[in-house]
């Protein structure tokens, strides 16, 4: 007449895959917000090699300084930032589908154990 | 059965041990995980000061985290700057071999620049700390900035390395806290499920007295108290025992008792449901 609730108890290795759960959930957000920042400097450093194609001489801003250097040396430097960029979004993507593999692993694990009991949802 | 202080001694002195073996990454305690929590915990009573310890040891361990995440933040943020100081240095070498004069505008204060033009830059000024500049060729300079941005990585990984820790240790607690929590709810209905049974079992005692029915049909009561015995083991199987055993007696006053009586009966009778229910829908 009265339903059984199960409640399943939680083992070490269930806490350590519950554990290395958080720490990659943490690290996964933490390259998100990396890989945006990549995409908007990689987008402002591609409208300004566009603009330095028309200009002759321009000023090139470096932390707080602005240096003159004409369209020739903006263009390589902004070449060289652009590929420094572009090769660190790429280990930084690469770090973020190993991540993404290995939580996708996890959850199945996990639910498959308890079931509603566990929210692995951000 | 522990007693109160025995639980409480527990989860300390584990914790106090280890630190005293092993100051687990600079200063931060292991938190013990809470294996069988059916067997560790046995009375509301027992659950709620576990509870509260666990409360004391995981604000600890955020705030020790609050530490660490500013610490994190401010060499995050000297990391960039020392990455555009070896920008500017590179591009002064660049310029030395193109040859020419600098011409640039430099920030002064905030909202305020100034023109200058440079001549042959040989020689470039670092900011040391403690109101102490120093000048430096091109490529000493560039030594010195490398040098202090390699460890200002080295200390952003272990810094990383100390959160991976701690963060592990405030899960672990996290789940020590809400497994207690659970159990201490089933607890208390365990426990108010036996007080009412042990009421249930005084009213029926009194009203087959008054009415005077025989010693078998007593035997049905008293099986009462062997219930009593089971609701700390195992409440499902109590909570079954429990529903059995209304209904035997149900049966049995039913036919005798007079109508007043009868509701008085109802009335613990639908207490007992009401916990069982409330039972079912915290498990």
């Amino acid at each position: 007449m009265s339903k059984k609730v199960e409640e399943v108890e939680v083992s070490r290795e269930d806490q350590d895959c519950i554990n290395t759960f958080g720490k990659l959930n943490i690290r996964f957000h933490e390259l998100e917000a990396q890989i945006k920042n990549y995409n908007t400097e990689l987008d402002n450093l591609e409208s300004s090699m566009d603009e330095v194609l028309i200009l002759d001489d321009v000023l090139y801003k470096i932390a707080d300084s602005f240096l003159a250097v004409d369209a020739e040396l903006a263009e390589q430097l902004i070449e060289q930032k652009t590929e420094k960029l572009k090769k660190e979004k790429e280990e930084k993507k690469e770090e973020i589908n190993k991540i993404e593999e290995e939580m996708n692993k996890l959850k199945k694990t996990l639910y498959k154990k308890f079931g509603n009991q566990i929210n692995l949802e951000n | 059965m522990t007693t109160k202080k025995t639980v409480n001694q527990n989860i300390f002195q584990v914790i106090e041990n280890q630190e005293k073996q092993n100051e687990e990454h600079r200063g931060i305690p292991k938190a013990k995980f809470l294996e069988k929590i059916k067997t560790l915990i046995k009375t509301p009573q027992e659950a709620s000061v576990m509870l509260k310890n666990l409360e004391t040891i995981y604000s600890k361990y955020k705030f020790m985290e609050n530490n660490l995440l500013r610490q994190q933040i401010r060499v995050k943020q000297k990391i960039p700057k020392l990455e555009e100081n070896i920008e500017m240095i590179n591009f002064l070498k660049l310029k030395n071999e193109k040859g020419g004069s600098l011409d640039t505008r430099f920030k002064i204060s905030n909202n305020l620049f100034v023109n200058a033009e440079i001549e042959k830059c040989q020689n470039v000024c670092l900011w040391l700390g403690a109101n102490v500049m120093m000048e430096y060729p091109l490529d000493e300079a560039e030594q010195v900035i490398l040098k202090n941005l390699s460890s200002a990585k080295k200390t952003l990984e272990i810094l990383k390395k100390d959160l991976g820790f701690l963060k592990d240790q405030i899960t672990t607690t996290e789940v020590n806290r809400s497994r207690v929590y659970n159990r201490h709810s089933i607890e208390e209905s365990a426990e108010r499920i036996y007080e009412t049974l042990i009421q249930t079992n005084k009213f029926v005692e009194s009203v087959l007295t008054d009415v005077g029915i025989e010693k078998s049909i007593f035997k049905t009561a008293t099986s009462f108290s062997e219930i009593e015995k089971t609701t700390n083991k195992n409440i499902e199987s109590s909570i079954k025992n429990i529903s059995d055993e209304q209904y035997k007696i149900e049966k049995v006053v039913d036919s005798s008792l007079k109508y007043s009586d009868k509701m008085e009966f109802m009335k613990y009778r639908n207490t007992i449901d009401e916990i069982i229910k409330s039972t079912q829908k915290e498990n």
